[in-house]
């Protein structure tokens, strides 16, 4: 392993079947940086993140996490490690408040006697301010099944960030959002990414570029190119299957 | 202490139900109070539905198997003490010489005792934590327990020697010497019970108004998402369902206190469905909707194949589509009709 990179990915390889979805794929994510997924639908990108956050078994290939080889754990084990996941349709919590959403997802509570036992109040003061980071702290009696989309994106988001992950997967964040959520998008990611790692898989090239972090093109399964959007945007095997010139 | 807990409406309205159930046995002739009592047996099985189906989401059709449990053991007991220091009768006709060794230590009223409370757990945890670890949900879990349930019932059925069969374990009537099929001794029993039924039902509701429910709201909405918020689910479905057993297991003992009998039909798969009936009934949400809808159930029970001997099936089925389809949330919702409700959400659930 070179410099003690936070996501190591060796060799990686996930099937279905006879269908090969991610074909020995090597990728490493350094502490804080900001790494873009881009690629085709169908090019592997979202199962590329269910392989690193156990929603998927790899079938070949390690994967490294903070110097822990985790591809053998179960989903909750990685979370504990230090690993946040947000899913492609926000997945929120419809009958809960916003701020009981939050509040079931920090991690200190996470053991069955706290939850029952302890004071429902005692992780007030970090749920707020989670919820001033991600433009939630007027909605925080709503009912999470009232917000709109790009609000849900939002709590998910925030959901993740009580639990002070090293790493965030983001599967599409900005989907749904107007031009305004997706700016405010863009600020709260790298404002998150003073402190931590993140993963962003999206389509949207504006929103990719404005976050102007390392860019990782897929194409059937396997990398095609990597490096800042300039380069890979000139890049012509880039240009061929992605960007349809 | 979680804020919920300490809303004002539901204590009200948990003060109306028990000084309701607690006037029952002073302005009703003596006949009726074992039946109340019967009636209220399955409060305790409702009340875990509640907790394990309303919140956790999970379908159980074999709460019967811990109804069970819970009322064989004591019958165990109950006849030991009635037939010693011979054979149960049933043992006899069946020409059984020897007490099988599984029903030596029911001997022991602490034994027993403890079998109500500690094997329902024992049993329940282990396997659906394996079954809960390997996914099965949903549909799929709610067909396993059916088959244990049916499965359950050909067993004793089976075993005549050893379970009395078909005709169940009967004739008992005291419990250390005190006859509890007396009239004075079954309103004792019956102030009793409520007592424990009252602590049960906050206990309950302490537990899903804690975060721990919210936590149970989550995995029956989303499971995923919560796994991926680090809980390991399996453990708490299993967990939470074990509590569910539990209850149903006290209620089975209840149960048999109150009619002096229990039979395989009580604890098979009939009866299991019947079980979610009086939680759908009551609102599957409800703690008190529980504690209520399965006292209204028996009661219509009663007064309606009174009334009709031969037709009363049809307006107790007629009732339950009734409420199924114009009250989703169950009798609970005719109280919400009147309270002043928090902001929910557009969709209907």
């Amino acid at each position: 392993m070179s410099k003690q990179a936070l996501l190591e990915i060796n060799d990686l390889l996930v099937a279905f079947g006879g269908f090969v979805a991610i074909d020995h794929v090597s990728l490493s994510v350094l502490h804080g940086e900001i790494r873009c997924i881009i690629g085709p639908n169908g090019a592997g990108k979202t199962t590329l993140l269910d392989a690193i956050c156990g929603k998927t078994q790899a079938s070949q290939g390690s994967i490294f996490f903070a110097g822990i080889r985790i591809d053998n754990e179960s989903e909750f084990k990685r979370t504990r490690l230090g690993m946040g996941r947000k899913f492609q349709t926000p997945s929120v919590y419809d009958d809960l408040t916003v701020y009981q959403n939050i509040q079931i997802s920090v991690p200190k509570g996470q053991s069955m006697l706290s939850a029952i036992f302890n004071r429902d109040d005692q992780f007030d003061e970090e749920i707020q301010s989670v919820a001033v980071t991600s433009n939630l702290e007027h909605l925080l009696t709503t009912q999470a099944g009232t917000l709109s989309h790009g609000q849900k994106q939002w709590l998910e988001i925030a959901m993740l960030l009580v639990q002070h992950p090293k790493l965030l997967l983001l599967d599409e964040p900005v989907a749904g959002m107007s031009l305004k959520e997706r700016d405010q998008t863009v600020d709260l990611i790298k404002r998150i990414s003073a402190t931590q790692a993140i993963v962003v898989i999206e389509h949207d090239m504006d929103f990719v570029k404005k976050l102007s972090g390392n860019v990782t093109v897929l194409h059937q399964g396997a990398i095609l190119c990597e490096g800042s959007i300039e380069q890979v945007q000139i890049d012509p095997r880039v240009r061929e299957v992605y960007l349809g010139d | 202490m979680p804020k919920d807990f300490f809303r004002k409406s539901w204590w009200v309205n948990f003060a109306i139900i028990f000084c309701f159930l607690l006037l029952l046995p002073v302005i009703s002739p003596s006949f009726r109070v074992p039946l109340y009592g019967k009636y209220l047996s399955f409060a305790f099985v409702a009340l875990g539905i509640v907790l394990s189906w309303g919140y956790c989401g999970i379908l159980s059709l074999g709460q019967g198997i811990f109804f069970g449990i819970g009322a064989y053991s004591l019958a165990m007991f109950l006849k030991l003490e009635a037939s010693s220091p011979e054979l149960p009768d049933f043992m006899v006709w069946s020409s059984v010489e020897q007490l099988p060794l599984a029903w030596e230590p029911f001997h022991s009223l602490a034994f027993t005792l403890i079998c109500i409370l500690v094997l329902p757990v024992l049993l329940a945890f282990p396997f659906t934590y394996m079954i809960f670890k390997k996914r099965v949900s949903g549909v799929y879990f709610s067909i396993l327990t059916l088959a244990l349930s049916l499965t359950l019932t050909v067993l004793i059925i089976g075993s005549q020697g050893g379970t009395g069969g078909a005709n169940g374990i009967t004739d008992f009537s005291t419990l250390k010497g005190w006859d509890v099929a007396s009239d004075e001794a079954r309103i004792r029993m019956y102030f009793l019970m409520l007592g424990l039924l009252a602590v049960c039902a906050v206990i309950v509701q302490y537990l899903v108004s804690s975060r721990y429910g919210k936590v149970l709201i989550a995995i029956r909405d989303r499971e995923d998402r919560v796994r991926f918020s680090g809980y390991d689910t399996a453990w708490i479905k299993a967990a939470t369902l074990s509590v569910s057993c539990v209850l149903a297991s006290i209620g089975g003992a209840m149960f048999v206190l109150f009619t002096g009998l229990i039979t395989p039909q009580l604890v098979g798969a009939v009866a299991s469905v019947e079980m979610i009936v009086y939680a759908a009934f009551g609102g599957r949400t409800s703690v008190l909707g529980a504690v209520f809808a399965a006292f209204a159930v028996g009661w219509l029970k009663s007064a309606l194949s009174e009334e009709f001997p031969q037709g009363w099936l049809f307006f107790l089925g007629g009732l339950f589509l009734l409420v199924t389809a114009v009250l989703p949330q169950g009798l609970a919702g005719l109280t919400g009709l009147f309270e002043r409700k928090p902001a929910k959400g557009s969709d209907a659930k």
